[in-house]
């Protein structure tokens, strides 16, 4: 460990990197033992690996043209420095000339150095380009990938979105609806089917329908860009800078590491340990992937520390666990999710002021236990650990020496979160709304230094932050167009049925949110299913909070990789490569039903809090 | 770069939604609203806001502009017929499905010039009578004729002393004036008598017009007051405060006005036409233009507006000794003029 440590201190590239970026490339490094002759990559091979020599002499360049002698010091592999939306492959092979040691870095921990420090890639490819002007150059056509077709069903989604809306709107207009009604419904085709078929980002047409229905004069700019001054936007801002300053000044590492030591060591409780992270995170995380981007680089250093088989079942579990950490608790805080803070402007004023802050955790108190002690079972019982290897307590020690002592800004960022947290929970000691302490927090953070003027530009999802405001708009619309009030008088007395029961509306509940989640991604499909159930729940005396909260439970429900971009997202870094898909899938389903029994168990309690 | 066939789908969604706002909003009705005066006047902030709640309610997209031809007593002829261009080019040039002229000024500079025309329609919204203006036999033509709430006036004098009380109007020499003047001269006033409506050209002869009505009268029914110089020799406008103030302390008739903005700077008694009910009306009025555009009817006839106000500060009505129903003080009050 200690040879790492003064190997990433005397790199010429990673040298002026921080305290905490050194921590995070020790964890992702690796020293490799070569004898001589042995290949180390081939030419076309996906570049996985950053490589430098420590002593040896290695060889770049195929058998049939040898070239360059990478002595002590030289760096080769710059290839895995390339973006991550590239496909990298190595240009040349490598092999040793005599018995060899290198130091490797995985390419996903340089990514996401790069992400910090774009201008290490820069120098890294400058360099790599540097050498290969002293090589043969590659036959070049035989590596470039052929540009892909557009999919069928992209086709098939634009042919739609160019004629359906305009169809929808025509024949509604025949069929008697108000012009404004039938533009509407026009736009709302237009932005479902560009969503159903991923024609563009999730974000945009929200906007552009927003932006159309301004620009025609369909609904006024106040409900239009309702959303834009409403506390949402300040509660997504302070959260993300919050967050931001978490992560950038190394303290939400520096815990993981910190607990990561004082937890026993045995496989349940590293598994906790990421699940416990992921909560911890959902506090000030309203994106399940921006949650999973920061707990994949710890379950990758962990998973490599365990050395567990791929597709065991110890593999599997610690990636559940990662997983479940990062998504499990998106419906049951107001800030972790951002179609929760979409759909709580929708919200009347009281239900907003009751349910913000941890208001909303407490009425999910029963999903939450139950959640919860359901995974945490699940963990201990169902993924038991055949062999225990221990944690490298000696790397971990020895990342957080490189660490050192709590900087200022550490604590600072702690200070903050401390204060969100306690605002939330306890909002009677700033006489002031959580979102208002969220946007002062951001404030300082700025005015301290430790968020800047960068940080603020691109720690900032600004386009999740137009997409949830925009839906907000939208949304608005639907009321100030009086839609809801068609809406109520299509469904008439058909649901005098139900007679107020809850339990029968999680069933309605269930039915619509999992029918729209078929074709829309979670935010859309969540709030166009609170649009849809907001109006009739609360004909049917159904507090709106529970309303909401239902439709966040059963909007994380899926059974299809495209339903989850989480998912997604674990698949792209690696999921299959180390544990089991079915194993993997088989308890994502089982959570499923897992979620509809909770919100049934959750009546009494709603009964017991006055809310039904 | 993104695959060449989704960069043309993309492409020609996004020329075809161009294409389709465009031509929305091309076919969608234009309004335009046309006062005489400038924006920052407390009647056309009122009768905007009157025009902006019934606008609200309507959902059905529209072009609505405001246009304000800012004219004043100061400015020249040669100003005054400028504007009266400069407003009639626009209108020319943007071609509105109706026309919303507020004031008799907007309809002498303007609306007049399209009376008779198959475009636009012309809803007015003045005090005088529309056959000042040829509007009688346009058929492009409705509107909301601000009727002075005489009627309204008459009840209140029930409680200001024992009948016959004779009446004096007083009002300015101007288009205004002459509207309210001619409302007042044909309507009934029994059992009260009226004894005559004066209009001035200047405060000096508004100040000298209040002294004589003290022989003549025993209520001064002050009409609208706004713009009136302060005398031949100088042109600008005469402070309302500064005229509500010294009629109410040198008129020993019981002065009442048809403006509230008389009682706000100090008068002490007004029923006036509502604002923000005329306005209310009048884009009521051009919803229901463009309706009858649209299905082929007949333009809806003209109407007189129905809402009024009153206004009443009640130290001074308690210093003449008068007692008004609680009614009007609490109407007073809800509609904010009580003072």
């Amino acid at each position: 460990m200690e040879i790492i440590r003064e190997a990433l201190r005397a790199h010429p590239l990673l040298a002026g990197c921080s305290a905490l970026e050194h921590a995070r490339l020790l964890a992702a490094a690796q020293v490799c033992d070569y004898a001589a002759g042995d290949p180390i990559f081939a030419a076309g091979s996906r570049a996985e690996h950053y490589y430098w020599v420590l002593s040896g002499t290695a060889q770049l360049g195929t058998a049939e043209a040898p070239s360059a002698q990478l002595e002590v010091g030289d760096d080769f592999g710059a290839e895995a420095f390339v973006d991550a939306a590239i496909d990298a492959y190595y240009l040349n092979d490598a092999c040793a000339v005599t018995p060899l040691t290198v130091v490797r870095i995985a390419r996903p921990s340089l990514i996401e150095l790069c992400t910090h420090k774009p201008a290490l890639r820069s120098k890294a490819l400058l360099g790599m380009a540097a050498r290969l002007g002293e090589l043969p150059q590659p036959d070049a056509s035989a590596s470039k990938p052929k540009p892909a077709a557009l999919p069928l069903k992209q086709r098939i989604g634009w042919v739609l979105t160019l004629s359906l809306p305009l169809l929808v709107w025509q024949v509604a207009g025949q069929l008697g609806l108000p012009q404004h009604s039938a533009v509407y419904l026009g736009l709302f085709t237009m932005t479902a089917l560009m969503w159903l078929f991923t024609l563009v980002d999730e974000y945009i047409p929200p906007i552009i329908a927003v932006v159309a229905m301004l620009f025609i004069d369909l609904i006024p700019q106040q409900v239009a860009l309702h959303g834009f001054y409403s506390r949402t936007f300040f509660l997504l801002l302070g959260v993300y800078a919050l967050s931001a300053v978490l992560v950038s000044s190394g303290l939400a590492y520096r815990f993981m590491l910190w607990t990561l030591v004082r937890l026993p060591d045995a496989p349940f409780w590293h598994r906790s340990a990421l699940t416990c992270f992921g909560f911890l995170l959902s506090i000030v995380m309203p994106s399940a992937n921006a949650r999973l981007a920061l707990l994949l680089p710890l379950h990758r250093e962990m998973d490599d520390s365990l050395g567990a088989p791929a597709q065991s079942r110890e593999a599997s579990a610690l990636m559940i666990a990662t997983f479940t950490g990062a998504t499990l608790f998106s419906p049951l805080l107001l800030t972790s999710k951002s179609s929760n803070l979409a759909a709580f402007t929708m919200l009347p004023h009281q239900v907003r002021v009751d349910f913000q802050g941890l208001g909303w955790l407490f009425g999910a108190g029963v999903v939450t236990i139950g959640l919860l002690g359901c995974h945490l079972l699940a963990m201990r019982f169902l993924f038991p650990s055949r062999s225990s290897v221990p944690l490298p307590i000696e790397r971990i020690t020895s990342q957080r020496a490189i660490l050192g002592p709590l900087r200022p800004q550490e604590w600072v960022a702690g200070l903050a979160f401390l204060i969100f947290l306690l605002g939330a929970a306890v909002p009677q000691w700033h006489q002031s709304q959580t979102a208002w302490l969220a946007g002062f927090l951001m404030a300082s953070l700025l005015a301290l230094g430790l968020f800047d003027k960068r940080g603020f530009q691109t720690r900032i999802d600004w386009p999740l932050i137009f997409f949830i405001l925009s839906l907000d708009g939208f949304t608005e619309a639907i009321e100030y167009l009086g839609l809801r009030d068609l809406m109520i008088q299509a469904i008439g007395h058909h649901l005098d049925w139900m007679d107020g029961s809850l339990a029968w509306f999680i069933l309605l509940a269930l039915a619509v949110t999992m029918l729209l989640r078929l074709a829309l991604p979670v935010t859309a499909g969540m709030i166009l299913a609170v649009t849809l159930l907001l109006p009739v729940g609360m004909a049917q005396g159904i507090h709106p909070w529970i309303v909401v909260f239902l439709a966040s439970l059963f909007s994380d429900i899926w059974f299809m990789p495209h339903q989850n971009s989480a998912f997604q997202q674990a698949t792209a870094y690696g999921l299959r490569s180390r544990s089991n898909e079915m194993l993997f899938m088989r308890y994502a389903w089982w959570l499923n039903p897992i979620r509809v029994v909770l919100a049934y168990a959750s009546i009494p309690y709603w009964a017991w809090l006055g809310l039904y | 770069m993104k695959n060449r066939l989704a960069v043309i789908f993309a492409a020609i969604f996004v020329v075809l939604l161009l294409t389709v706002l465009l031509a929305f909003n091309h076919q969608k009705p234009r309004v335009l609203v046309l006062h005489s005066f400038s924006e920052d006047g407390p009647w056309e902030r009122a009768i905007d806001t009157g025009m902006q709640r019934a606008l609200a309610r309507n959902r059905r997209p529209l072009s609505i502009r405001w246009r304000y031809m800012a004219l004043s007593q100061q400015m020249s002829d040669k100003q005054w017929a400028a504007a009266s261009q400069n407003s009639r080019n626009a209108i020319d040039a943007w071609e509105p499905d109706v026309l919303i002229a507020v004031g008799e000024e907007a309809q002498d500079y303007v609306g007049r010039y399209y009376a008779g025309l198959p475009s636009p329609q012309i809803v007015y919204v003045m005090g005088e009578s529309p056959a000042s203006f040829d509007y009688e036999q346009a058929a492009n033509v409705s509107g909301v004729r601000e009727a002075l709430p005489l009627a309204e006036i008459v009840e209140v004098l029930h409680y200001a002393g024992p009948a016959p009380l004779r009446i004096r109007a007083l009002g300015v020499d101007d288009p205004t004036g002459h509207a309210e003047r001619q409302q007042v001269t044909d309507f009934d006033w029994g059992p009260h008598q009226l004894s005559g409506v004066e209009l001035v050209p200047d405060y000096e002869a508004w100040q000298q017009a209040v002294r004589d009505a003290q022989q003549h009268a025993d209520v001064l029914l002050v009409l609208s007051f706004a713009g009136l110089p302060r005398s031949p020799a100088d042109a600008a406008d005469i402070p309302p405060a500064t005229l509500a103030l010294w009629t109410e302390q040198n008129s020993s008739a019981l002065p009442i006005s048809v403006r509230v903005g008389f009682v706000a700077s100090g008068g002490t008694l007004a029923v006036a036409p509502s604002p923000i009910g005329v306005g209310e009306q009048a884009a009521q009025k051009a919803l229901a233009v463009l309706a009858s555009l649209r299905e082929g009817r007949p333009i809806p006839a003209p109407e007189d507006s129905t809402d009024f106000q009153i206004a009443v500060r009640a130290e001074r009505l308690a210093a003449r000794g008068i007692e008004l129903p609680a009614i009007y003080t609490q109407a007073a009050r809800a509609s904010q003029s009580a003072y």
